[in-house]
């Protein structure tokens, strides 16, 4: 029950912060980021030259005051999250480096946040990995590190780029929208793939408008479905 | 003939001799080369998917760790009295217990999973390094506990529950845990930095942000009569609960386990580094409290009592 009461308090911390977080882009379709999980994720977003800024999302739940005193201390001292960012950066790329490919593989830091309420805190840590899905003509193409071995302790989404959506994928994700998908955690991903394609390539072979990206209420969907997972697992 | 025979079979033992130097060299270069195409093929066993779940566990771990370290330090903090620092440091150590045996189980699991072929090698180190790193956390806790202790009386350490020598017990499993070739394995998953505290400046035992140094700080306003646990370097403890039995008596003394050691000539310390607390002690600032200090404060961080937090 009080886990419960745990992640309903963090979904409403999100959605506070979702609300009171100004959009900075003026598309139309609007989607979960990695800030508006409320669920442990990696969340992987490509961009159309296969780079990607991949995120590790954690929700601390406080079982007492001096637990939420150590998260703020930490949320005000950048010297600590700079190590933070800096090891998980460093080990990505040492993982970037072992990763055959016929493209260069790299990986930079990006950011850490860490957001608060009274009853959790959400660690994100993200960096930008270029070069980490192929490129294939008007398609992307993602596959290692999550298809040998990688075990899931939490969901993975994918987000695809502005006007592209996932063509197909093994194994099928737990629930997508066409723009973003999500494998559950513990999903077996040996093998893993998942190829994204431009929505205009696609839309000229159908007959429906170019602007069929999924509005709020398939993003709404997936939040939903998240959120029942997350209360179902935790 | 018999001379050809002799010579001959000098020339033998010559040429035996001199190619025996040889012969062991190659063996020597052919083992050491294959020692290395060992280590070297064991990393290649790592997939990266499999070193990726690695690296996402050690960085758990050591967010966890750092969120626990300080809200450790935080309650000892806030703790004013050696009454509520001693139940601060009970609690700790009754934690970083449950901790140890989880991470022990954890362990001999995935030690028989691996014996019964069940696991990849890489799914194995993946797994080692996150419970190199969770150790380490543990470690550090146990040493932050016993550092806190040196400075509570040992009277009132007992009343609390704190068994000084079982925090020895703690380290050695903690130490059991993370050995060399464990240390080698979450190395070649997550590099050189596993388990370590993200925080380099602050001390064991000391709160957010704070130098080791400054570790009580907060008790300046106490009779200054022990050494500040910032100046002790390392764990330090003295077996002091069979010469001071329990008791307000023994309390009002404000005499604490490190004090004891130093009057008793160190004679009922069990492996310990004597030396190092004994000159640290006399450098040492006083910052400890006493009985009256103890019967006036309550409690400061009730709900501190069985802290566990978890990422999920």
């Amino acid at each position: 029950m009080r886990r419960a009461l745990v992640v309903l308090s963090c979904v409403s911390l999100i959605l506070l912060t979702t609300v009171a977080t100004p959009v900075a882009s003026s598309s139309s379709t609007q989607r979960l980021g990695p800030a508006e999980t409320e669920e442990p994720t990696l969340h992987v977003e490509l961009s159309e030259d296969g780079d990607a800024t991949v995120t590790l999302v954690s929700v601390y739940s406080f079982t007492e005051s001096s637990e939420r005193n150590s998260f703020e201390s930490i949320r005000s001292d950048e010297q600590t999250q700079a190590e933070m960012l800096n090891r998980f950066a460093d080990r990505i790329d040492a993982i970037s480096a072992d990763i055959e490919a016929d493209r260069e593989l790299s990986v930079t830091g990006d950011a850490i946040d860490l957001q608060s309420g009274d009853d959790c805190g959400i660690v994100s840590i993200s960096v930008t990995w270029n070069g980490l899905a192929a490129v294939d003509g008007d398609s992307l193409v993602l596959d290692e590190p999550f298809a040998s071995g990688f075990e899931p302790d939490r969901m993975l989404v994918v987000q695809s780029p502005d006007g592209s959506s996932l063509e197909s994928s093994t194994p099928e994700p737990t629930v997508t929208d066409g723009e973003q998908a999500m494998w559950e955690a513990n999903t077996e991903l040996d093998g893993f793939e998942a190829v994204v394609a431009s929505s205009s390539a696609e839309a000229d072979d159908e007959d429906g408008p170019s602007d069929s990206t999924p509005g709020f209420g398939g993003i709404v969907g997936i939040g939903s479905v998240v959120t029942v997972l997350g209360l179902r697992t935790r | 003939m018999n001379r050809t025979t002799t010579l001959a079979l000098a020339v033998i033992l010559v040429v035996s001799l001199a190619v025996m130097p040889l012969g062991a060299a190659g063996a020597i270069t052919t083992h050491s080369e294959q020692h290395a195409q060992d280590a070297q093929e064991t990393n290649e066993s790592i997939a990266p998917g499999e070193q990726l779940t690695g690296v996402l566990g050690v960085q758990m771990a050591e967010v966890d760790g750092e969120i626990t370290d300080r809200a450790y330090g935080i309650r000892i903090e806030n703790a004013q009295t050696n009454e509520t620092k001693a139940a601060v440091v009970s609690e700790q150590l009754d934690d970083v217990d449950e901790r140890l045996a989880a991470l022990e189980q954890r362990q001999e699991a995935l030690e028989t999973e691996r014996e019964a072929g069940n696991i990849t090698e890489g799914q194995y180190r993946a797994e080692v390094a996150t419970i190199e790193a969770e150790t380490r956390t543990a470690e550090r806790l146990t040493n932050s506990s016993q550092l806190n202790a040196t400075n509570i009386p040992n009277a009132t350490l007992e009343e609390q529950g704190v068994n000084v020598s079982a925090i020895r017990t703690l380290s050695d499993r903690a130490n059991e845990l993370s050995g060399p070739e464990t240390a080698e394995i979450a190395r070649s998953i997550a590099g050189n930095s596993v388990g370590q505290s993200v925080a380099g400046d602050r001390g064991p035992g000391g709160p957010a942000g704070v130098p080791n140094d400054s570790v009580d700080g907060n008790d300046t306003d106490q009779n200054e009569t022990h050494p500040s646990a910032g100046d002790v370097e390392g764990p330090q403890r003295g077996n002091g609960s069979d010469d001071t039995p329990p008791g307000l008596e023994d309390d009002t003394t404000g005499e604490t386990p490190a004090e004891r050691d130093q009057e008793a000539g160190d004679g009922d310390d069990v492996d310990t580094d004597d030396s190092d607390s004994d000159e640290s002690q006399a450098d040492g600032e006083s910052t400890g409290s006493t009985a009256e200090d103890d019967s006036d404060d309550q409690p400061s961080d009730n709900d501190a009592r069985n802290a566990r937090p978890s990422f999920e």
